[in-house]
């Protein structure tokens, strides 16, 4: 049995490798022109006096580069490329760089459009998958999977608000789908499960209905200024997705911690009082409530930190950007943080009752 | 309408957490207040790659310590935190390097904004801040795991003194693996939500796919995602080992005396 496992990951590993080997040498089938770097020279082309009077280079590269596909395979181009020593535009490339030309197969144009980053994609996947695997055995191979049905749960949900439905109904039943694979994948047909998936959809119901309320009586947000608007008209709608998805993997944690072990509290006790029962859940609830919106707070916030910089070195000031910029990002927070908050006394309420329900109608019978 | 969330959020976590809930909140609140003091230094040119160690430590030091008490489980989680970050810190910075995943990406290059009224003269390396970001967005999910793993070992330690290195190392993978599959779960939603906007922008711009793939707008968000999932799968081995020498540490305490 040891050595069976043995072998398994051995042959996890050698798939893995392959896998990111083939990312690395798949130029074969891209139909966008691929070069590799060969050589680089650059030298300094200017200098001036940037934000904080600080002084910003400027550099050009000569680089020369081989044609990896398309009818000009293996012949040398040369491409220059401009960086500054801070980089936020445009980037500085290396010898050994795959890079994404701007043409086309037949001709593959005088530009660099950007890094193929496939491998790197592939690199870090696999590394997660591989890891689940070495690491958590059986439970980490549910985990895979419930991952990729989610995702692919989220591109049939996506491409149907892209044909045109209406996208709040799609995210109903996306989340109501997400919340029942996940649990299922993670926990098995269980009377747990379906304690934490009642508990996620009750605590789901509860913020959407908060953020309703709140945006009835304090007017709503002003979305102009969301990221990546576009040409989208209905962004609040949008937003309200976003609100509702950002939570469900949050609020699922705590439902699944808490119904599991007021599950485990029941089956090494059967006769517990219902009082006790919610009592003990209520205290993991607290372990766990700080950590989880911790674990919001960084994952959320951090992504806005790079443009967070870059529009304070332009006069904006910090109070402005709260208020104007990143408002969207606050009310998510917030929103999620009173999700996994009343997530506890939901699940806890939720899960203790289910768990009862056998030995409270034993007790009926008597 | 955030003044209002904030007072509910604040209000319930008093009303449900009581004691704890209040402390919880003064841990959120001194996360925030470090990571906002560390976007006014970096923003002044502070060298970012510094900072990460500097406000990586405070964080850690804030929400272990200052949340659960100063006691062998914390201490183990913060040595475990502490040395993930380390450990990751270079293959971070490495993919990051790399794969050039740093600076703005391709769609924020092309709104107005940026091509217009922004000088992006600013004096700061991106790829630092890069790294700031990533490392930054995994550790509230490895402090996390971490907690959990080292107290539940040392819960067990306690309610049974007799068990071996092994026994304390395979029950701390049991809670690992229970643990993971809903945190990457989790990192996988915040990641999806998140980027609803940003895939139908995309899908208007009709892009084809090959550039979607190397694109640096998507890699960036993955990239955060990913290696979100690995620090914490990194961190359940780690912790145990922590844990585990913390027991002995105070075992052999308690003998000397």
């Amino acid at each position: 049995m040891k050595s069976h496992l043995f072998r398994m990951k051995y042959l996890l590993a050698g798939i893995y490798i392959i896998c990111v080997l083939f990312t690395c040498f798949n130029a074969r089938f891209y139909h966008t022109p691929l070069a590799k770097i060969s050589s680089v020279t650059e030298k300094e082309t200017m200098s001036r006096k940037g934000t904080r009077d600080a002084e910003e280079h400027y550099y050009t590269q000569k680089i020369t580069a081989r044609i990896l596909n398309g009818t000009h395979k293996g012949e040398e181009i040369s491409i220059s490329n401009e960086y500054t020593s801070s980089q936020v535009q445009n980037q500085k490339y290396h010898k050994g760089d795959t890079v994404l030309l701007s043409g086309s197969r037949e001709n593959p144009g005088k530009s660099i459009r950007s890094i193929k980053r496939d491998g790197y994609l592939a690199l870090l996947a696999g590394g997660l998958f591989f890891l689940l695997i070495c690491i958590t055995g059986k439970q980490g191979f549910y985990t895979i999977i419930s991952l990729i049905l989610n995702t692919i749960i989220f591109v049939f949900g996506f491409q149907a608000f892209m044909k045109g439905e209406n996208i709040l109904n799609i995210c109903n039943v996306i989340a109501f789908l997400f919340s029942v694979t996940t649990l299922i994948c993670l926990n098995g047909i269980h009377r747990k499960t379906w304690a934490s998936v009642i508990s996620t959809i009750c605590v789901l119901f509860l913020i959407m209905a908060l953020f309703e309320f709140s945006i009835q009586f304090f007017g709503d947000l002003d979305y102009s200024n969301l990221e990546y608007l576009g040409s989208m008209s209905n962004s609040a709608d949008i937003f309200w997705t976003d609100i509702m998805l950002t939570g469900l993997g949050a609020i699922m944690d705590v439902a699944v911690t808490i119904s599991a072990a007021t599950g485990e509290i029941v089956r090494k006790n059967p006769d517990v009082s219902l009082r006790k029962l919610i009592h003990s859940g209520r205290e993991i609830g607290y372990d766990i409530m700080g950590t989880m919106i911790n674990v919001l707070l960084f994952v959320l916030t951090s992504g806005m930190i790079p443009m967070f910089i870059l529009k304070m070195n332009n006069e904006i000031r910090f109070i402005t950007i709260i208020r104007y910029h990143i408002p969207y990002d606050i009310c998510r927070f917030l929103i999620e943080s009173i999700g996994i908050v009343l997530a506890i006394p939901v699940s806890v309420f939720i899960s203790s009752i289910i768990m009862k329900l056998p030995s409270l109608k034993r007790s009926d019978k008597k | 309408m955030i003044i209002f969330l904030a007072l509910v959020l604040i209000i319930l976590m008093i009303l449900i957490g009581g004691e704890r809930g209040a402390v919880s909140l003064m841990t959120l609140a001194g996360n925030i207040v470090i990571l906002f003091i560390s976007i006014l230094l970096m923003s002044i040119g502070f060298p970012a790659l510094l900072l990460i160690l500097a406000a990586g430590a405070g964080v850690c030091y804030n929400s272990l310590f200052y949340q659960n008490g100063n006691n062998p489980k914390t201490r183990a989680a913060f040595l475990a935190t502490l040395l993930v970050m380390l450990l990751l810190f270079i293959p971070i910075y490495l993919i990051i390097w790399r794969s050039g995943s740093y600076g703005l990406n391709e769609l924020q290059l092309s709104e107005d904004d940026f091509m217009y009224y922004y000088s992006t003269d600013i004096h700061i390396n991106m790829l630092h801040v890069a790294v700031f970001v990533t490392v930054f967005s995994t550790l509230g999910a490895v402090i996390d795991t971490a907690l959990s793993v080292t107290s539940s070992v040392y819960e067990v330690w306690t309610h049974k003194n007799s068990l071996t290195a092994k026994e304390l190392t395979s029950s701390g993978y049991q809670v690992g693996k229970e643990i993971i599959g809903t945190t990457v779960n989790t990192l996988l939603f915040a990641y999806l939500g998140g980027s609803i906007l940003l895939f139908a922008y995309v899908q208007t711009q009709q892009y084809n796919l090959e550039i979607i793939l190397n694109s640096k707008f998507l890699f960036q968000d993955v990239a955060i995602m990913l290696s979100g999932a690995i620090a914490c799968l990194f961190t359940v081995p780690v912790s145990i080992r922590c844990v585990i020498r913390q027991i002995h540490h105070a075992t052999s305490e308690t003998d000397h005396s």
